[in-house]
């Protein structure tokens, strides 16, 4: 019980920190707040599965292939038209399925997230460079780093609700991937489909990145995919209670982290991983101490 | 009653001719054998002796290169579906997962509502009597139930595992190496529930020492790879120690 009060009370305080925010700093609009609780919803929640899974490694990478898709749909829309939103998403979600389908027929999830990251960085080096040519050195560089404080009212709307998406869908299954979790020989043998919910996995985990990099960058990415739920994982039980407090704690770290950035005029993004870093170490020494 | 349990009584597991090779290396070779229930059967042999791939074979879980699985006529070679409708299979685990969050009661409510729920699952309710059912009867203090199964000691672990297995009421349980890592006292314990689970159901175990459930073993199966010996305790033990088993395992293997 006590879990769930901190988790009521930490969640409520952070979108109550958060909105007050835009009063104090002018130049901040309500729709980096909503992005960023939108960031917050999906990766806190994609992240609690990434642990019960033990994913780490390649939730780890995922960014490393929305870094190699956003640019390549950049430079494919400017010869081909149309938007890149949807060339990204594709090309994010194919490369994470083709990692996952290498790891349902055996691969090791470290080899298959290690040959994942070699030919995506190999990749990026090449498609970002020309994309730094075509585009601009700005526009890579905020992938990189990211930049919550240019986005826009509409797409901090889009992001909220990708962000709340997310939440339901990983809400509705996170009782059969933790399951999973424990053995997935075992529960495929008890009748659960267990390729339906690594397929919901692998999507969850591409489409959250690759939404969600130009908020917080790939750098920041990388730490909120898979330090909420790592850190919920120290002091929960059960999934709902441990996806709950997950999103709370990514919740938690991006009010931190923004105000914190803005007070000490460092990059939100950074201020926002470093919060979850500490936030980790210290609950980690309580533990074990 | 459901049509599984209605079974109970007369349940009867043969296995016919099963080679089973990973790659190269043959991990189980002709193996025939035929086990009914009720009553409890032991499967000894070393490590790599091919006790967990056997038991993988009945469930389903692995297609042998040849032979056949039959359980009351009904062949469930290399279909873990089928052969779910008679069998339960509790996996070697020797120690809680650390990682985990999920606490005893999630996890073997989980597996009832895989079993009797379709997704989206949203009613857990409806199988609460059915976890408290196997909780209890595999005498797991009520105290423990909300613990994560990572807090758990390894007797408590398996007592977990076995509820979760009880799950569905099947008549053939398969306990790979159940009381391994299982201090002394819990290994008495652990050993008085499957006997009394025994009653009704065919439970086969792994192990590497046949005591702690002997005085409620019907049969003994020797394996190492080939079968070596099926019979009542007496007649096996005496023949068989564990010392001539392993040297035969040594002269086989070579080290």
């Amino acid at each position: 019980m006590g879990t769930k009060y901190v988790v009521l009370v930490l969640t409520i305080a952070s979108i109550a920190l958060m909105m007050f925010i835009p009063k104090a700093y002018w130049f901040l609009s309500y729709g980096s707040i909503l992005a960023l609780i939108g960031s917050a919803l999906a990766f806190g929640s994609v992240s609690a599965l990434v642990a019960a899974r033990g994913l780490y490694f390649l939730a780890h990478v995922t960014p490393h292939a929305a870094l190699l898709a956003i640019p390549l749909a950049f430079l494919a829309s400017l010869w081909l038209g149309g938007g890149h939103g949807l060339i990204a998403a594709l090309v994010t979600v194919g490369l994470l399925l083709a990692a996952g389908y290498a790891i349902g027929r055996g691969v090791s999830g470290d080899v298959a997230a290690s040959l994942l990251a070699s030919f995506t960085a190999s990749a990026s080096a090449i498609i970002l460079y020309e994309a730094q040519r075509r585009l601009g050195a700005a526009r890579v560089s905020s992938l990189i780093l990211g930049d919550p404080l240019l986005v826009g009212l509409s797409e901090g709307v889009i992001g909220l609700a990708l962000g709340l998406t997310v939440f339901l869908i990983s809400l509705s299954v996170a009782r059969e991937v933790f399951y999973i979790g424990l053995s997935r020989e075992l529960a495929a043998v008890e009748g659960l489909k267990v390729e339906v919910y690594d397929f919901t996995l692998y999507t969850l985990i591409a489409l959250t990145t690759v939404t969600m990099l130009g908020i917080v960058g790939f750098l920041v990415a990388s730490i909120l995919i898979l330090l909420p739920g790592a850190i919920a994982s120290i002091f929960s039980r059960g999934s709902i209670e441990t996806l709950t407090a997950s999103v709370a704690i990514a919740l938690a770290a991006s009010a931190a982290g923004l105000t914190g950035g803005l007070a000490l005029n460092i990059s939100p993004s950074g201020a926002i991983g470093l919060t979850l870093v500490v936030l980790y170490a210290i609950l980690k020494v309580v533990k074990v101490g | 009653m459901d049509s599984a349990q209605q079974h109970a009584n007369t349940i009867n597991v043969r296995v016919e001719s099963v080679h089973v090779n990973y790659g190269p290396v043959k991990a189980l070779e002709d193996v025939s054998l035929e086990l009914k229930s009720p009553g409890i059967v032991q499967v000894l042999g070393p490590n790599g002796a091919g006790k967990s791939t056997l038991f993988k074979v009945i469930a389903g879980i692995i297609k042998p290169s040849t032979g056949k699985v039959y359980v009351n006529g009904v062949e469930v070679t290399g279909s873990p579906e089928v052969a779910g409708r008679f069998i339960a299979y509790m996996p070697q685990s020797n120690e809680p997962p650390k990682w985990s969050t999920l606490t005893v009661w999630e996890y073997v409510e989980t597996a009832a509502s895989i079993k009797t729920l379709k997704w989206p699952r949203i009613k857990p309710s409806k199988v609460k009597s059915i976890v408290e059912n196997c909780l209890n009867t595999v005498g797991l203090p009520e105290s423990l139930w909300r613990a994560r199964l990572s807090e758990l000691s390894g007797g408590n672990y398996q007592r977990a595992n076995l509820a979760r297995t009880l799950i569905g009421g099947a008549p053939v349980i398969l306990l790979d190496e159940p009381l391994a890592s299982v201090d002394p006292e819990g290994r008495v314990s652990l050993a008085g529930t499957l006997a009394s689970l025994a009653r009704g159901k065919l439970i086969v175990v792994s192990s590497h020492d046949p005591h702690p459930l002997l005085e409620h073993t019907k049969l003994i199966i020797l394996l190492n790879k080939k079968l070596i010996a099926m019979g009542d305790p007496d007649s096996v033990l005496r023949a068989y120690t564990p010392q001539t088993l392993y040297s035969y395992w040594v002269a086989e293997h070579g080290h």
